[in-house]
Order: C-alpha cells, then sequence, then structure tokens
C-alpha cells in the first residue's frame, strides 16, 4: 500500500509552480508533498533519480518507485479526492494514448505557456521549500 | 331474467390489490437483502452506513410504487367477471412494468456506487516507471 506521494515539479517554470500549489489545495486521499526539483534536499532523499526527473513531473512514492511524466500526471491525480476516478479512466487502454499525448504536451508546452502568461522570470519561486509542502 | 347487473368492483379492485401489494414488497425485500452486498462495496464494508442507506433506498422505493398502485385504482364500474379479470389484468400490468422499472434502475444506481467504491480503494493506475536503485538494492 502506497501512503505518500513526493512531487517534484520544475520550479523554473511558473506554470509549474503554481500546479503545484493549486495541488497542495485540493482534498487528498493520501499523504501528498510538492518540493521543487532544484530543492537541495530531493537529491538527498532520492538518491539516483533518473535524469529525465529534470525535465519531467517526477512522482516518488513511499516505495521507492519513481513515476515519470504522465505515469507521474497519473499518480498526482490519483491522489486526489476528486480526481482518482479519472486517474483509472484516464490509464485505461483506450484513453491512455490520449492522455500520454496531452501530458506531454502541456510538458512541452510549458515555456511557451509561461512566456504567454508572463508567468516567468520566478528564479526564485515562492512556492519553493517549506511554503509548498502540502 | 335478473336484468340487473352485478356490481362486481369490489372483487375486481380486491384482486388487483391482493396481487401489486405483495408483489411490491416482496421486490422490495428482495432488494434490501441483496442490494446489501453492493452497498457494503460502495461504502469500503462500512455496515452502518450500508444498512442506512439501504434503509433508505428501500423507503423510497415502497413509496412510489404503493403511491402509484393506490393512484392506479381508478373509477371503473365493473359488472361481469372477464371484466375483473380485465381490470386486474390491466392495472397489474401496468404496476409490474413500473416496479420492473424500478428494480433496474435501483440496479444501476447500486452497482454504479458499488463500481466507484471500489475504484475508489484500488491500487495505483499504473506502475512505477523505474525504482530508485536505493529500493532496488535493499529488493535484490
Amino acid at each position: 500500500m502506497i501512503h505518500h506521494l513526493t512531487v517534484l515539479y520544475d520550479e523554473r517554470c511558473g506554470f509549474c509552480c503554481r500546479c503545484a500549489a493549486w495541488l497542495g489545495r485540493q482534498p487528498r486521499l493520501i499523504h501528498l508533498e510538492c518540493i521543487a526539483r532544484g530543492h537541495p534536499s530531493v537529491e538527498h532523499r532520492f538518491p539516483g533519480l533518473p535524469a529525465r526527473s529534470r525535465a519531467e513531473l517526477t512522482v516518488v512514492d513511499d516505495q521507492g518507485g519513481v513515476y515519470l511524466g504522465d505515469d507521474a500526471w497519473l499518480m498526482a491525480m490519483w491522489a486526489l479526492f476528486d480526481w482518482r476516478l479519472w486517474s483509472f479512466r484516464l490509464a485505461s487502454p483506450s484513453l491512455r494514448p490520449f492522455a500520454r499525448l496531452a501530458f506531454s504536451l502541456v510538458g512541452l508546452l510549458r515555456h511557451p505557456v509561461n512566456a504567454l502568461a508572463g508567468l516567468e522570470g520566478e528564479p526564485a519561486p515562492p512556492c519553493e521549500g517549506e511554503a509548498c509542502r502540502a | 331474467m335478473d336484468t340487473e347487473l352485478p356490481n362486481l368492483t369490489l372483487y375486481a379492485y380486491g384482486s388487483y390489490l391482493a396481487i401489486t401489494v405483495p408483489l411490491t414488497v416482496w421486490v422490495g425485500r428482495t432488494l434490501v437483502r441483496n442490494g446489501r452486498i453492493f452497498l457494503l462495496d460502495a461504502f469500503a464494508q462500512n455496515h452502518e452506513l450500508a444498512d442506512a442507506v439501504n434503509k433508505l433506498l428501500a423507503v423510497g422505493f415502497y413509496l412510489i410504487n404503493l403511491g402509484m398502485v393506490a393512484r392506479n385504482i381508478g373509477y371503473s364500474e365493473v359488472s361481469d367477471w372477464p371484466g375483473v379479470v380485465r381490470y386486474a389484468a390491466d392495472n397489474v400490468g401496468w404496476a409490474m412494468l413500473v416496479i420492473g422499472a424500478m428494480h433496474f434502475f435501483n440496479l444501476f444506481v447500486l452497482s454504479r456506487m458499488r463500481k466507484n467504491g471500489l475504484r475508489l480503494a484500488a491500487t495505483p493506475p499504473v506502475p512505477p516507471t523505474t525504482t530508485l536503485p536505493a529500493r532496488r538494492e535493499s529488493l535484490a
């Protein structure tokens, strides 16, 4: 049984910070913690994280399982009361390809979105560290 | 020859009620008895909550069905025995159709609740993409 998830988000991306803050406000079914990927404690707590975790959304469970990209999105949804059923729907074979496409698009478009919405330019994001911990 | 027709309306009403009321009670009891296991899954084996919801569902079922049965008696003058059979068959048929529809609706609702409840309790939708090396070593 998984009781705890840690979400590692890209703190250089304003959009991602907002998403992490939103995540922290949602009603949860299991314990969920958001930490900036660049936070010094991350490498210490999770030694040997794959290199892909720097570029993609990453979720680590309390049993050492690492979820990257769309797996990470689905796991984050799974932790939320209002979204758990959607995580199963999107993980079903028929919807999985669309979910994968949508989530990778979000991942790729996050920098243009930041530029368009004026969310960039937060080298020290307000939600980094303790403030963002859910 | 007797010109006055016998009034058999009471027989028609009586046979109608004698069939529909026990039928409603029987279907209601079946629902309560067999719906419980669905509700237990829907509410994560919480017996008290499942029994309470079961009872509330049953009350709604009885109110709607008995209300419909009562409303359906209508005003008819029945004066021959075929008329009694026709009246009873017509009204019992309607009652059965409505009870059947309610029964399937109840089943649909119960199975949906059960499915949602089970899904909420289920394991993660995807396996880990990979595992941390430290974890892999401890497993090996």
